[in-house]
Order: structure tokens, then sequence, then C-alpha cells
């Protein structure tokens, strides 16, 4: 309810905003300009002189009724003049004088009594030193002055009661009242939303904001440390609207997911956009350190993104990383401690809840005396809180150092950051090392070469959630975790102990990862530049899995464990022609070029048991080798691509951009190695027309959008398209098979093409303060590549084909707003809105199929959509035996006069008529349905429940997202908060359900089952008998009764930074010297009942299962940041 | 300009021209079709490949298929698993349903039959009894496929292109019987090496097995009375002894009795998921044993098969320990492996089996007399006196007990060839599924507390269609009455 509320809030808010827009259009549009005035007066009063003046004009007086004497004029006959015409003769012979106001407004007063002109001067700056070139005005004249090259400027102005308005392109005009003050030293903020700013497009390539053709969002780095970001996903989520990104921020090491205008394929590596890195095309950006960059541009419609061809179907994004800046060398350092606590403790059946549950499931009165187990065994007598027991406090501490600088030819910059993430459950932790080594060396005026550095070390012990947490809710609180002399337990009643799992499963992954980037740029005339550029990459992961026999089920105990190492390296060469020209008004630029790149993994692993010593973990201690999962795998992928772009802009006012590559890609038949991909794009500034001159006051800036264009998509594993035998798991006596693979090889396997049309605005009012994008589009997958299932009588189970469409239509919104920028204090809004509605138009065959993850079901069918739930629908539970009774129509008969046992009734009836034809009865699972089973829609319309009563249950996707980030600046204050939400979606509690289904003997319902589920004869609930088990009838699969809301609203970061004026800070010899404090994920609104409704899906096909994920954390932290 | 130009098209040039060699990137740990079926050891890896499919399509459904729904084993006391199969209420989605390994395994089987006889080095034996392996395996799929549910798609050729139709209706069993499966198996032993005798591939004895096994099916008495002949004419087999009647199903390398065994190894190759259903230290199984066979066993003592059969100390009587090899611990009870450890090694024909069978074909065809000696031969071994002829009071009596089910041939197999996938065929095979399971399952209706309608629809001897297998194939329709 209160989320509804505050829902209601927020579009009511932006409605008066739409409101106010309109109105001012309307104030505005009444006649502005210079009128021509036609007077003739003769002998009359000042004041009836100005009152024909007003009705001969669009001017207006203001005047103080004393300050005019009674005093006539003379003859005045004017025509055709100028309002400074007019009023010089009308005043001349008084002592008033005036001044003209912007809005046609002409102020009145006494000259005698204007005090002298106060003469105010100060110095204005940026974050980074002085400004010139900034405008000073006096509000409402046109008086102004322009600062000079250090910053300085002086204006005299009238009064006390004057405000001075700084200006200038790219930062937030900022009005202060001078009062009694002289001096006025002023720090301009950078403007969110800065039209000269430059948006990277990719391939040398760059355009004014100001002159995109394409749904482009570009986040920068001062967004970006307005969070306290531990990754790409934290910088980027809620920044943009298209963009929805799913952070997994609960587990140390752990990421999220991007998703860019919503699912639009169904291969399994999901719907992830392409990262391109500093010019380089990359699957993953988990490398990158947020602090590093520069800025992050969203390529979200296919004809900004057809330049990236066949990657680019879910779109692209292109992140920069900082550069040095020539001058004396800038030391950053900076150091933050975060304390994260478990953002939502669920409840857990204690011993007594236990015992009633246990006698529920045995069919026994709750309150039997007696336990299943003995009550003298020391190890099932416990009451342990299990979730507390395997949780902590936890810790993040990040440090980052970085210098950076130059001279004119030469610029470097690097960075080092460390992060020690101690997690949420006991011994689950991540320490990641990023360095980074940028530099720029200018050989010669024609020569630049460049190099890109960066290597990372990421050390993880994956805790396993279903061991562990999950654990915590199957394993009966009674059972002891340690025994009395202090030693842990490990199985008892067939649950494992999920704090020895923690304590003592190792699951560490190390990883050690680098990348070499060089590149060559030649310029070989004005106009045109050669690049060049190699880029080759390294991953090496080595993870080490071991089970001290503790942990073992097995009888005797045994121990196991696996080593697993990888070799993966990918190289890629792009070589360009860049080439811009400018004749008068028209100015064109055009980039060509190619590129080949390829991808190398190979990886073994041994697997073994029995190990000779528990504290090492290599494989030569292993005993036995385990066969099975011991081997090598390797494989490489390799694509070559040519492309180009050309764009033409007539005086920023008509913009074009057509785009075309070709790309070759190894994972296809050969006849279909190559795709086209093509895309155009338009803009129009219409309010530089001529006829848009009457807005402009109020709407400085307004562009038209259109773009259409066809992107690609090859995400499928290798070698799809061959008929593959495969090694290594086939053996028979001795011999080692030979088998093919179950999936089928295609040898017609081709592109997956998106085709993306779009139109959107760009609108800017009130002097860059109100700023406001719109965007609409239109998606269609063709050839939709996913695996379908082939008659198994052929041998093989599926294969992968290029069939079916879905579409994909979105709304985006986003509104940038400065209602306040005043000396002391700057407030900035930036709000998004997204809206995405998915439908699937066709499918191999017509043929629908289904999906599975977890507890979930989803059906896959035309006219559907993706995540649609599949599955029974619970309409309660029958309240007696007698309550199985429905008509030949199999409507539900309602009985009357029930005996005490519930087994029969005195009669029917059917809305309220008796009913006296033939009573029939349900089944399910081959037994009649009783008292306390599951009542579910009979879909089918027979006897029986079955799979054939499923139904579409929900959709996994959310009707919207939204959020806002407010930015408040108040002296050496600064206050960032975003609020996000997820709005209509649906989830299922697989954990829920595992803890509820009955299905497993040794694990425990919760507390709502127990206390709420059917017990007797004429209970009225919707949960079922537990006593009974009838697990076909009523846990038949993926049921309503599991299936959540996701819908959430989340005060998700928010930090308070206060930085040291800088002449204190300079005291010290610093040039900046700040603190902060951080908060994530500080407050949830969600009726979501399991730990989060925030998580992202593996699968493209399965979003929204609950596989009981890692719980989130509510973050606290405090940090210092120093530059010097 | 002309070098800016020169530059440019250098670089196309080297691109485009590498181009070719770049783009294509063979798999490196896998092969393509193209490169396999070259030499011998390619034939025999190919043909280890298909008993690999036999190992995946028993792995979990031996005992389903087999006995799950006989009166050998009824409904765990605790769980719900094998519910489906002892009340007969199977639907699409019950464990069984689903035919894809085996289908798998012909698939494999056919791609041996065309490539093997293509491989340019190889010595004929080797490649005929290659061949003859392949053949025998494929028949013998079909055996269970329309044993298990009546007519199905017959697929003889390895699917090789998307461009071949992969929607097959099913044919008539009877055809697949007349056209694939006899032809098969006659010609595979034509092929086969009289000398090969590994217990674990299908050796000449092997298939001579199976033909009879076919025919009996048949009631073609005749021709398995024949191949029987065939199959003792080799003199290779003769009946373990009392003594070490397990040595059959522990150590078939050392046991004469074995025919075809299926060899399992879990250190390359993982457990025997089918411990699972019957016998596993990780896991309670998915049956229990029938009371009716359980007090047989447990009262009759001198049949020494009782107590080597089944684990008579555990209360749910769920552990099947037929398989496996006695270790015990202190206190005398057996430890049974985890299921990844689990090394299940059915004898999938064994002479006990062949004896029994020429004796219901010696009955079958009138000569009780020897009908009698085969019985006996099975029934004394395991401790019991022999059966007088006056036991019987007719062909029909020797062969289904008097009392039904009380003694006789059926009998005999139902306690020699326990949880061995026979007894549902043997009910099969002498139609008599519906009169024997009926009044049990009405019993077992009644224990679950759900009303007693007893095996329902005759139709209902075949298996359902798993409810995947049939929405991949648009040409099939489910069996009815399911």
């Amino acid at each position: 309810m209160r989320l509804q509320c505050l829902i209601k809030i927020f579009l009511m808010t932006k409605c008066t905003l739409i409101l106010i827009v309109i109105s001012s259009f309307q104030v505005f549009s009444k006649g502005y300009g210079q009128d021509k005035i036609n007077i003739n007066l003769h002998n009359v009063s000042i004041k009836k002189a100005l009152a024909e003046v007003e009705k001969a004009s669009s001017y207006r007086f203001v005047y103080n009724d004393d300050a005019l004497s009674s005093k006539l004029i003379g003859k005045v006959d004017l025509s055709n003049a100028s309002i400074v015409e007019v009023m010089e003769m009308l005043l001349s012979q008084t002592n008033l004088t005036y001044k003209l106001n912007g809005n046609n407004l002409v102020i009145i007063t006494d000259k005698r009594l204007q005090s002298a002109p106060i003469s105010i001067s100060g110095v204005v700056s940026d974050s980074k030193g002085p400004l010139p070139g900034v405008s000073v005005k006096i509000k409402g004249t046109q008086i102004g002055v322009l600062t000079d090259g250090n910053g300085k400027f002086l204006i005299n102005v009238a009064d006390n009661n004057a405000i001075l308005v700084f200006s200038s392109v790219g930062y937030v005009a900022t009005e202060i009242p001078v009062g009694d003050r002289k001096t006025i030293n002023v720090t301009l903020k950078e403007s969110a939303t800065d039209l000269s700013e430059v948006v990277v497009t990719g391939y040398g390539q760059s355009v004014a904001k100001r002159d995109l053709t394409g749904a482009i969002s570009t986040i920068t780095a001062k967004q970006i440390e307005e969070r306290h970001p531990i990754n790409l996903i934290d910088a980027l989520q809620s920044q943009a609207s298209g963009v929805l990104v799913i952070n997994d921020s609960g587990e140390p090491g752990a990421t999220g997911s991007i998703q860019i205008r919503g699912g639009s394929t169904f291969s399994s590596a999901g719907n992830a956009p392409l990262f391109v890195i500093d010019g380089i095309l990359s699957q993953s950006a988990d490398n990158v350190n947020p602090n590093d960059i520069q800025s992050i541009e969203v390529l979200k419609d296919a004809a900004s993104a057809a330049i990236y061809g066949s990657q680019a179907a879910n779109g692209v994004i292109l992140i920069t990383t900082k550069r040095g800046r020539a001058g004396k060398p800038l030391i950053n350092a900076q150091y933050a401690r975060i304390f994260g606590v478990m953002a939502h403790k669920l409840e857990q059946p204690n011993s007594r809840d236990l015992r009633i549950e246990r006698n529920l499931y045995n069919g026994a009165s709750p309150d039997k005396p007696t336990t299943t187990n003995d009550s003298l065994n020391v190890v099932f007598n416990s009451d342990n809180d299990n979730q507390d027991v395997i949780t902590q406090t936890a810790k993040r501490d990040i440090l980052d150092f970085g210098v950076s600088g130059g001279e004119k030819s030469v610029q470097y910059y690097s960075s080092i950051r460390y992060i020690n993430d101690q997690g949420l459950i006991v011994n689950s932790y991540a320490k990641t090392l990023q360095a980074r080594f940028n530099l720029d060396y200018q050989v010669s005026p024609r020569f630049k070469y460049s190099n890109r550095l960066s290597f990372g070390y990421n050390t993880n012990n994956n805790i396993n959630e279903g061991n562990t947490i999950n654990q915590a809710f199957q394993r009966p609180s009674n059972l002891a975790l340690y025994y009395p002399d202090g030693t842990l337990t490990g199985y008892i009643s067939g649950r494992r102990n999920q704090l020895s799992v923690a304590l003592l499963e190792i699951n560490q992954t190390n990883t050690y990862n680098g990348d070499l980037f060089n590149q060559i740029d030649y310029t070989i005339t004005k106009d045109l530049r050669l690049t060049n550029n190699f880029d080759f990459g390294l991953s090496t992961p080595h993870n080490v899995f071991f089970d001290p026999k503790l942990l073992s089920s097995a009888n005797p105990l045994v121990n196991s464990g696996r080593e697993s190492f990888a070799v993966n390296t990918n190289w890629a060469y792009q070589g360009f022609l860049n080439w811009a020209k400018t004749f008068g008004n028209h100015s064109i630029t055009a980039v060509a070029g190619v590129s080949a790149e390829k991808t190398q993994n190979n990886s073994f692993k041994i697997a073994g048991s029995n190990s000779a010593n528990e504290t090492i973990y290599t494989s030569n201690v292993y005993g036995t080798i385990d066969q099975t999962n011991t081997g090598t795998d390797a494989g490489s992928t390799s694509r070559e691509s040519l492309y180009a772009r050309a764009t033409y802009n007539y005086k920023s006012r008509y913009m074009f951009n057509v785009v075309y590559r070709k790309d070759g890609s190894s994972r296809f038949g050969k006849d279909n190695k190559y795709g086209d991909f093509y895309g155009s794009s338009a803009a129009w500034r219409f309010t530089d027309e001529p006829f848009m001159g009457w807005a402009k006051k109020v709407m400085n800036d307004a562009k038209l959008r259109v773009n259409y264009g066809e992107v690609g998509n090859d995400r499928i594993p290798s070698n799809s398209n061959l008929l593959i035998y495969t090694f290594g798991s086939s053996f028979y006596n001795a011999v080692n098979g030979v088998v093919l693979s179950n999936q089928f090889g295609n040898s017609q396997l081709k592109w997956e093409s998106n085709i993306q049309k779009g139109i959107g605005l760009d609108l800017q009012f009130f002097n860059s303060r109100l700023n406001v994008t719109a965007d609409y589009y239109k998606k269609t997958t063709k050839n939709l590549l996913y695996q379908r299932n082939i008659p198994v009588e052929t041998g093989f189970t599926n294969v992968y084909v290029n069939v079916g469409d879905v579409t994909n239509k979105g709304f985006e919104l986003s509104i940038n707003a400065t209602p306040l920028a005043l000396k002391n204090f700057n407030w900035n809004i930036g709000a998004n809105l997204t809206i995405e509605r998915n439908r699937i138009k066709s499918l191999y065959n017509h043929q629908p199929f289904l999906a599975t993850s977890g507890g979930a079901t989803y059906l896959v069918q035309e006219g559907g959509k993706i995540g649609d739930f599949y599955g029974y629908k619970g309409l309660g539970v029958y309240q007696y035996d007698a309550s199985n009774a429905y008509d030949g129509n199999w409507n539900r008969l309602t009985p009357v006069g029930v005996s005490a046992d519930g087994k029969t009734a005195q009669k029917y009836t059917l809305n309220g008529q008796t009913y006296s034809g033939t009573v029939h009865h349900m089944y399910a699972g081959g037994a009649l349905l009783l008292g306390g089973d599951m009542i579910f829609d009979n879909v089918k319309k027979d006897s029986v429940i079955d799979a054939n009563d499923r139904q579409v249950l929900g959709n996994a996707q959310p009707s919207f997202y939204a959020s806002i980030i407010n930015t408040i600046n108040y002296k050496q204050f600064t206050l960032s908060f975003t609020l996000n939400t997820t709005w209509g979606g649906q989830i299922y509690d697989s954990p829920r359900q595992t803890l509820d289904n009955l299905a497993t003997s040794g694990i425990v319902a919760d507390n709502n089952t127990t206390y709420n589920s059917w017990k007797k004869q004429g209970d009225i609930t919707d949960i079922p008998y537990m006593g009974r088990k009838n697990s076909t009838a009523n846990f038949p699969g993926t049921q309503s009764r599991f299936l959540e809301n996701s819908s959430f609203i989340r005060l998700s970061y928010a930090k308070l930074t206060y930085n040291l004026p800088a002449n204190l800070a300079s005291r010290y010899k610093l040039k900046n010297i700040g603190a902060y404090v951080y908060g994530a994920n500080l407050l949830t609104w969600t009726n979501y009942t399991w730990y989060d409704p925030e998580f992202s899906s593996s699968s493209a096909l399965t979003p929204g299962n609950d596989n009981g994920r890692y719980p989130r954390r509510r973050e606290v932290g405090f940090g210092i940041n120093v530059n010097f | 300009m002309k070098k800016i130009l020169s530059v440019t098209f250098l670089t196309l040039l080297i691109t485009v021209s590498g181009c070719k060699k770049l783009l294509d990137q063979p798999p490196k740990s896998q092969l393509g079709s193209d490169k396999f079926w070259k030499n011998a050891d390619d034939a025999k890896a190919g043909v280890a490949g298909i008993y690999d499919g036999i190992q995946d399509m028993f792995n979990s459904q031996f005992i389903y298929w087999g006995d799950g729904r006989s009166d050998n084993l009824t409904f765990h006391p605790t769980y719900n698993d094998a519910l489906p199969l002892a009340i007969n209420v199977l639907t699409p989605s019950t464990n069984g349903a689903d035919w894809t390994l085996i289908y798998t395994t012909i698939s494999r089987a056919n791609f041996a039959i065309k490539y093997i006889p293509t491989i340019p080095v190889i010595d004929a034996a080797t490649s005929n009894d290659l061949q003859a392996q392949a053949l025998s395996i494929r028949a013998y799929c079909y055996f269970w496929l329309i044993r298990l549910w009546g007519n199905v798609p017959l697929w003889t050729q390895p699917y090789e292109d998307l461009s071949t139709d992969p929607y097959k209706g099913v044919t008539p069993a009877a055809d697949i019987m007349k056209n694939e499966i006899l032809p098969d198996l006659l010609k595979a032993y034509d092929l086969s090496d009289k000398t090969a005798a590994v217990v674990w591939n299908v050796n000449s004895g092997g298939i001579a097995a199976m033909l009879m096994d076919v025919y009996m099916y048949n009631h073609d008495y005749a021709n398995a009375l024949s191949w029987c002949d065939k199959l003792l004419a080799l003199k290779r087999y003769s009946l373990e002894p009392t003594a070490t009647w397990k040595n059959i199903f522990t150590s078939p390398t050392n046991s004469k009795e074995d025919i075809w065994s299926l060899n399992w190894d879990f250190t390359v190759d993982g457990g025997n998921k089918t411990s699972q259903e019957i016998g596993a230290g990780d896991t309670n199984s998915d049956f229990a044993v029938d009371p009716a066979l359980w007090t047989y066993f447990t009262t009759t003592t001198a049949d020494i098969r009782g107590a080597q059969s089944i684990d008579f100390k555990v209360n749910n009587h769920d552990k099947i320990w037929k398989y496996y090899a006695p270790n015990l611990d202190k206190n005398g009870n057996q430890i049974y492996p985890n299921s990844p450890q689990a090394n299940l090694l059915f004898p999938l024909y064994r002479l006990a089996d062949i004896y029994l069978l020429r004796a219901e074909a010696l009955n079958r065809t009138g000569d009780l007399a020897n009908a009698l000696v085969y019985l006996n031969m099975v029934h004394t071994r395991a401790g019991l006196p022999a059966y007088q002829a006056s036991d019987f009071a007719s062909a029909d009596d020797m062969l289904y007990g008097n009392p039904v089910n009380g003694n006789g041939i059926l009998r005999e197999r139902q306690l020699e060839l326990f949880c061995e996938a026979k007894r549902w065929f043997d009910l099969q095979r002498n139609g008599i599924i519906v009169s024997t399971m009926d009044p049990l399952i009405k019993i077992r209706q009644t224990l679950k507390g759900f009303p007693p309608t007893g095996f329902g629809d005759v139709r209902k001897i075949y298996w359902p269609i798993n409810q995947n297998v049939l929405n991949a194939n648009t040409k099939l329709t489910q069996n009815p009455p399911y």
C-alpha cells in the first residue's frame, strides 16, 4: 500500500512538471520583441502617458507612485519609435530614470534616490581551478561581464538587492544575491547534462552531445564518483533509462547483470550487452575499476550500435578510461571501510516450532509430547539459530591510489585498487587487486602512441549458498552444530551441518588477468588519421575445491576434491581511417576500417578423493582420481570484420549518420559465416528553425531524432554448426568410447538479426536547468538463435536453429533538472523511467516449449512473453473430505450438513440451489483428493489434476523500472542518493517451495506452513495438510502458491561527502581532502518474503527464479579521499 | 594520397587473406564427424560408445522397466517415487516413460553399422564382429522398445543432415519384429566371431540368447529351442554352483553362467544410478520388496537366493543387495556404496534364464518331462528339493504354478531372476499381467486409502510416452488410454 502511494506521488510530481513547462510556453508566447511605438500626446500627466504607451505596445511599466510627480509633459509626437526613444523623450524633463528589463518590463525610478553603484569582484572557479570566460550578469538586466584568464571579474551593481548570475557552457548556471559583500568567489558545478560534452561513438569518433542522432546515454566520471562503486554494476545502476541493471551485491565478488532495452534473445549467453573498453570489444567489464572510468556511453539504438555489428544486438557499452592531464602530478589516495549487515533476516522455526512441525508431518496431533528422535541424545536436543551462526557483519576495505599527470607530449594515468571483502556468510570473501597504466605519447605532431595496460588479481572463496544459507532453513534447529567436546558435527539425520560447510569447505578461485593494448595514430593530412591498434588479453582462473571427511555423507566418510586451471587468451587487431572535413556550414566525418580477433580457451581439471591429508589441497594428495571429472577442454572462436560510418552535419540543425559493418564468425556454417549490418539515423534541431524563435527563451534546445538499424547476435556455443564426437565419459570395459554429442550440428546456422526502429526527443529548458529526453523504440529479433528440441528418435535431443521472432517495444524517459542553483546550495535531480513490453511472435513449427530453473517452469509460446511462469493455479484447500464434489461440468459443489468425520454431506448445493445430479470427484496422482488436499484450477475440465491443467500464472518481467538520483551541494557538503524501483514482475520462491513441499523427510517446513496448514476436517486455509504427504496431488510442480510479487522501491545508494575548502587544504599542501559516509541498500519496501527481490538470472529464458541467493547486505561505511 | 591508399590496401589485404584460415576454428577437444571412423581403433571406440549407451539407458530405468511394475516390487513405505508404478497410474512424466536414451543407443549403432564397413584399414574378422555387436544391440534396443511401448518409430539409418525430415511416426511392432529385430540378429550371428567370448560384449552366445528370447516373445517355440541348442552347442556355459551363486552378479568374469553382463566401472564412468532405486548408501530406495515375496524369502530359508538377494535387516525392505558383494560393518550390517561409487553388473542374459526359458518352451510344446529337468536344474541349485512330475497336474500348472504362482516355471523365474528386468516381460509374454497385477494393485490402493480400482484399462500394459518426447516429435501421438 505504502508503495503504491509513493508511486502516485511520483507520477503526480511528473505531471506537475509537465504542466509547468506547458504554462511557461503560454506566458512567453504572448508577444515579445522590438515593438515600434506610435504615440501622440499633449499635456497629459506622465502616468497617463505611460498608460498610453502600455496600450500601444507590449511594454509594461513598474514605478513607485510617489516617484512620479503629477507633472504634465509637453507635446510628444513620435511614430515608429523604439522604447528607448520614447522613454528618453518622456523622462527628459524629470528626475526619473528607467531600466529596461528582459521581459519587456520598464522600471522607472527616481534618479535622486538611486544609491551609488557597488563594485563587486571575485573569482569564478570549478572543482579544478579558475574558470575563464564565465558570463557574470546582473539578474534582470543585460548588464554583464566575462571572467578573465584567471577567472576574475569586476562588476558594478546598483544595490544590495542585485542578484548575480554566473553561467558558462557545461556548468550549472548559479545565482547569487549580492547582499552586503564586495567579494564573491564562486565555484561552479559541472552540469550533469552538458550539451557541449563529447560523446564517444566508437572507432576514434566522437560527437558533441548536442549533435547526437542516436539514443545514447552517457554516464560521467562525476556521476560515478557520487556512488561508491565496487564494480561497473554499482556505477551504472539507475543511471540511464532503458538499461536494467541488476545488482547481486550480497556475495563477495559478485556483480550482476545489465540488460539494454529488454530481453530480445533466447540464447544461453543471455542478453548481456557488448562492452567496448577503450576500443576493445569484450564480453565483460568485471575487471575495470570504476574509478578509472572517464565516461560510459550506452549505445541503446541499433543505428548507433550497428558499427559493432554482430555482437551488438543487446546494445553496446563503451567505456573510456581516464587519461593523464598535462601539469603537475596529481596524486590521489582514498580509503573506505564499509560494514554490511543482513538486510532481511528470515524467520526460522525454533525447536518448539520444529516439534510441532514434525508431529504434523507425521500426521500426529501438533502437541504430541514426544519427538521422533532420541530425547537423551545430545545431537538431537539443541535449539540453534541456524541463520545466525553462519552469518557475520560483512566488512569491505577499499584502498585506492593513483598518480596522473604529464607534459605536453606525454601524459600518464596510473591507478591501483585493493578491495578486501568479507561477506555476510562466514568464511566467504573476495580480495581484488586492480592496476592500470594509461600512457599517451605524442611522438611527433603527426604520430601518437598510446597504450593501456591493466592487470588484475582476484581470490575468492565461493560459498555454496545451497549448502550453507539454504541449508540453515532446511536443517532442523534441534540438530547440534557442535558435539559436547566442541568439535563440529557433520551429517545428522541426513542433513548437513551448514556451519561445518561454511567453515571447512574450500572453494577458492584465484584469477590473474592482464590486458595489453597498443595504439598508433598517424595523422596523414589535417583531415585524415590512420589508427592501428593491437590488444592482447590473458586470464588464468585456478580453482581448488575440497570437502574434508566431516562434510561427507558416505559410509565410511571420505574426503574429496578437485582442481581446475584454465588459460584463456584473446587477441584483436583493428585498423581504421578517420576523415573529417568542414565546408562552411557543412561538416562531414567518416571512418572505415577492418578488424580481426580470436579467443582461445584451454582448461584442465582433476578430481579425486581419499586425500592423504586434509590441509593440502593439490591433486597429488588424492588417493583415487575420479576420471569422470578429470580431463581437459579446449576451443577457439574468431571473427573478422569490415566497417564504415559517415556523418553529415549542417549547422547542428540537420544531422545524418549511416553505418555499415560486415562480420565474419567462425561459429557459423561455412556458407553463412558473413553477415551484413547497417544503420542510419537523423536528427533535426527544430529550435534552430526561424519559426521556433518564440520558444527560444524557455526551450533553449530541442531535437528530434529518428533511427533505424540492424544488428546481430552470434552468442551460441562454438561448433554448434558441426556434428561432433566427444570423448572421455563413455568408457566401456576399459575401452575409451567415442560418442556423438546429443546436440545435432546445424551447418545452416547463421546470425540472429535484430531490427530496431526508434524515435526520440531531446529537450532543454530554462538555460539547461531542465533537460528531458524521451525515446520510443520497437525492436524485432528475427532468425532467433535457440536450441530447439529435435525428435529424440534421431538419436539427438536438440539443435541450434535460426527460427522465430521476438519483439520488444519500449518507452524511455530521462529528466535532469537543477531546481536550485545558488551560491552555497545546488540541487540536481536525475530521473529515469523505462517501460518495456516483450512478445514472442513466432517459434519453430509454432511449437511451444518449456524452460525450467529451480522450482520454476516457464512456457515459451507464440503470443506469450519471455518469463511466463507455467504451472498449477491453487484455489485453496478442500475443507472437508466431502468438499471434493463436482457436477458434470466440473463446477465445485458446496457440501451442506457435513458429518463429523468430514466424509459425507447431507446434500450438495450449486450456486445456492440444491444439486441433485451425480456427484463427481477429483483425483490426482492416482488418488481421490480429500480434505486438506490442494484444489487446483481444473483447466482441462476432467476428473484428474495433471499436466494438462497447467496454465500461465504470471510473468517475471517488470511492468516498469524507474529511478531518481538526487545530488545536493551545500557549501562543502555533497549529498547524493539514489532511489530506484522495479515494479510489477513476479518471482518464483524456490527456496520456500523446497521447505514447504515436504518432498524430503528431513527438511522442515516454515512456520507459516506449520501453523496455518489444514489440520482437521473443517479447517479453511490455502496450505494443504502436511500429514498425508501426497506430494503428487499437492505439489505437482510449479504452482501459484510460491509465486510472489517482485516489486520493490529501494534507497539503493547514498553518499555524503565533505571536502575541506580549497584554501584550507592548500595550507596542508593538499589539493583536496574530503571525507564521506556511504550507505547502500539502506531501505527497501517490498512484499517479497525471501531475502531480496533483486537478483540476476543466468539464463535468458528463465528470469525471476530465486534459487536461494546469497542474502543482500545493508551497507554503511566511511571513507577519506586525499588529492595532492 | 597514394601512400595512404597503399597502406590501407595493404592492411585490408593482410586481414582479408588471413581470413579464410582465421574463420576456420575446428573443435579442439572434440572431433568433427568427418574425421571419425577412419581405422580399427575408431571402430572399437565407436562400439564401446554403443555399450555406453546401454549403460545410460539402464542407468536409472532398468528397475522401472523390468521389475518396478511387477509383483516383485511395491511402493516405498515413506516415498512416493514408485507409487505410480505400484498402483498403475503412470503419467507422461513418470520416470521410465522416456525412451530417449534407447534411441541414442540405436543412433550410435546406426552410425557404426553404416560406417564400420567403410573403414579402409581393419581386418575383416574384427570389422564383422564389431558390426555384429552393433546390429545385435540395435535389435536388442528395439526389442525393449516394442515390449514397453508397442508401436514405435523405426530408424535404421543414422540421422546426419537437418534437411532430412526428423519427424517420423510409429511403425507397427510386428513389422519392427519382422523387418528389423529378427533380420538384424540373424545377420549379427552370421557376422559374429564365434571364438569371441568376452562376457561384457554381445558375443555369439549373447546373440543366440537374444534370438531365443525374441522367439519366445513371438511364441515361436521351435525356433526358440533351436537357438537354445545353438547356444548350448557353444559349450561355454554352465550353472554357477550353489555356494558361489552370488558370483553371477558380483564377478561375471569368474562365472561360467553369465552370457552377457553389463560392465560398469564407476571410477571412469560414474556410479550406476540404479543403486538409488534399490540400495545405495547415500539415499533411500524408490521401491520396496513386495510383501508376498518378502514373506516367501524370509520364511523359506532353504532357498539360498532370498538372503543373497534382499537385505533382511533393513526395516523398510528397500535394500536389494543382490548386486553387492558382502561388505559388513562391525554389527554385521551391509555397507552400501554411495550411488556415485556403485557398480551394478547386471546379467542381461545368463544360463539360468536360458534354462528356464527352455523349460517354458518345452512345456508349451508338450515335452513336460524335459521341461521339468531344466526347471529342476535351477530349482535345486537354489538349495531346494527337486520338483516331481506329480507336483504339477498339467502343463499350465507347471508353467503358472499350482496354486497360481506358488511354484512352477514362472515362479522359479521370479525367484531366480528377481530384479534382473525379467519378471514384467514374463508376465507380458504369457499374457498374465492383468490377472496377476489387478488383485495386487487393489490391495495396494486399499492400503493407501485410495479407491480400489485395480489395474484399469488393459492398454496400460504399455507405457505412456514421455511428454517431452511427444512434444519434440509432432508425428507421435500418446499411447491410449494415457
